[in-house]
């Protein structure tokens, strides 16, 4: 390369002076606002891919209308989260935004990466918010087969995606443990032949979870998540078991899982029954004594056995947006006083804030994740687009069954209920969420619409999932623009990427 | 606009060549979260926003309040026109760049 080559290559970079000739003029790009409650003369702007920022509420006519002064101390930050740029700038800015764009919706180009083994529906609790539908231990009937179990896992690797997270579910897996290893033994020894990288997790109560298991679980370094509702008072009001021990057991049994497994390989979530709404601060108490350095406030789930119960232990989102508003303040309370813990969910819609990547949750996707982003083979071979799906089966609503594990997966990916569920899930196109200035960071719930109204498409603003969403989302924004430095500087830690 | 307040229900008669029929019909969509809403179409370019306080719900927002609701929705109606192209670009080429 001669000495004089590079010189001109680096000329070619900067734009004519006509660039710069008119300082006012700046192209609009796409973005949604809402204005905040805690700052009521501010307006909170999201671009179109979630970069965001506040401007004061009568700026946003002049913005949209190209009347932005050029000296308005807003210009600068509106460039720098893409809600305008220049005639010059538009071609580098619409690649820049492609490719955060891209980064957020990569997991279209992957297809489904988290595959539900549900083992059996049997479970010796008898919780009273339970999603699953389960059957009494003894039950028979309610197991998947040997031969079932073959069968998905050759639909497992018959899937696209090089990652997959395989989860074992129930009912209470560990009843059904010898499938488990049947599974997990026949994956290993096909992933040895194969490109693919899979791991494991398993949702249980580990009540059941003897040395030998925990030691095979340590084997195939799974990763556990178990139930834990809050003090005992709390936990074995909701959990009953027929000895009443239920949290003295969950509590052993997370000794020594942790013990087995490491602390890290063990996770916890609480569901919030009407009860718990009045003990925000107890329920985090709770898992700070435990030593978790992270909890999952789950509101109640409008599935299974929760929809005969609702009336006796459910309430309207408002009262555990309320409570959730407690619990949050207090674990920043806590954080402050160098008490480190945080919200699991919030983690989640953070990450989705703060970051392009897709967090790999697949119930806040847009296009919608079940399907696309899940597939749940059932006890009885059934399979389904997402958990939620199997349980609106159980309580009679079988429509969004996919096949059964014999069918291939190309035939699965076209099933008519898959079909549905893709083109009412594209939050962009949904009266509601397309004015939306969460949309960004958000995702379409079909599934939960369909067990709400019987249609794919609802009532977007009055359903839980967008009322719930909303309500943390304002939550979140309220800290993170009006918050203290430090409080901004705790939830930021809680991105993956931040730590 | 004009305003008619009644029992627990307000109305605003909407001038079309102001505030578009698509941003009209989403304010009508956002508000029938909570109320009763009827839009009805009226003869010289007009529509009749009417907001109603369900059986046990929230009383209906203000005149004013719903103004500014009407007018929210216009912009968003506008900056959507405004951008459709570029949104098309980014999707496009990023969906294009996927695969």
């Amino acid at each position: 390369m001669g000495a004089d080559a590079e010189p001109r290559a680096r000329r070619n970079e900067f734009l004519p002076p006509t660039a710069f000739s008119d300082a006012r003029r700046y192209v609009l790009l796409p973005f949604r606002f809402r204005h905040l409650k805690s700052e009521s003369d501010y307006t909170l702007v999201t671009s179109e891919t979630g970069e965001f920022t506040c401007v004061p509420r009568d700026l946003l006519v002049p913005l949209v209308a190209g009347q932005l002064a050029p000296d308005s101390p807003y210009r600068l930050d509106l460039e720098a989260k893409s809600i305008i740029t220049s005639d010059a700038g538009l071609a580098i800015t619409v690649r820049r935004l492609a490719s955060q764009y891209r980064a957020r919706k990569s997991f279209i180009f992957e297809g489904p990466s988290l595959v539900l083994f549900v083992v059996t529906l049997r479970c010796d609790h008898s919780c009273h918010y339970c999603q699953v539908s389960r059957r009494s231990e003894f039950a028979p009937d309610f197991d998947m087969s040997e031969v079932d179990a073959l069968a998905a896992v050759d639909r497992l690797f018959e899937m696209p995606a090089k990652n997959i997270t395989v989860e074992f579910q129930g009912g209470e897996p560990l009843l059904a443990f010898e499938r488990v290893r049947q599974i997990v033994l026949e994956i290993s020894r096909r992933q040895a032949s194969s490109a693919k990288r899979i791991t494991f997790s398993m949702a249980t109560t580990l009540h059941h979870a003897t040395p030998e298991i925990l030691e095979f679980l340590k084997q195939y370094d799974f990763s556990v998540s178990t139930s834990l509702d809050g003090p005992p008072e709390i936990h074995d009001r909701h959990r009953p078991t027929p000895k009443r021990d239920s949290h003295a057991r969950t509590m052993a049994a997370i000794d020594r899982a942790r013990l087995a497994l490491g602390a890290c390989s063990v996770s916890a979530l609480t569901t919030i029954t009407r009860e718990a709404l009045k003990h925000p601060e107890a329920i985090v108490d709770s898992y700070v004594a435990a030593g978790f350095n992270s909890i999952f406030l789950r509101p109640l789930s409008p599935f299974g056995f929760a929809t005969r119960t609702e009336g006796k232990i459910g309430y309207p989102m408002k009262d555990f947006l309320a409570f959730y508003a407690r619990a949050l303040a207090y674990m920043l309370e806590l954080n402050a006083k160098d008490t480190s813990i945080s919200e699991a969910y919030a983690a989640i819609l953070l990450t989705h804030i703060f970051t392009s990547q897709s967090s790999g949750y697949v119930d806040l996707r847009s296009p919608q994740g079940a399907g696309s982003g899940t597939l749940v083979f059932n006890y009885d071979g059934g399979v389904y687009p997402s958990d939620e799906a199997r349980m609106l089966a159980e309580t009679g609503n079988a429509s969004l069954r996919l096949g059964n594990v014999h069918t291939p997966f190309d035939e699965l990916m076209a099933a008519p209920a898959l079909r549905l569920l893709l083109e009412a899930g594209i939050a962009e196109i949904q009266p509601g969420c397309s004015d939306c200035a969460y949309l960004p960071y958000c995702g379409a719930d079909p599934v939960a619409t369909i067990a709400r109204t019987g249609a794919p498409i609802g009532h977007t603003l009055s359903s839980a999932h967008c009322q719930r969403h909303m309500g943390l989302f304002d939550l979140l924004f309220d800290y993170l623009i009006a918050g203290e430095a430090r409080t901004v500087e705790t939830l930021r830690s809680w991105v993956p990427s931040h730590r | 606009m004009e305003s008619g307040p009644q029992n627990r229900s307000v109305s605003r008669l909407v001038d079309l060549s102001l505030v578009g029929l698509p941003a009209v019909q989403r304010a009508g969509y956002a508000l029938a979260e909570h109320y009763d809403v009827v839009l009805d179409r009226r003869a010289g370019g007009f529509v009749e926003l009417s907001v109603a306080q369900q059986a046990g719900g929230p009383a209906p927002p203000a005149a004013p309040e719903l103004d500014r609701l009407l007018l929210d929705f216009a912009l968003r109606v506008d900056i959507e026109e405004r951008t459709r192209e570029v949104r098309s670009a980014i999707v496009s080429a990023a969906l294009r760049n996927g695969r």
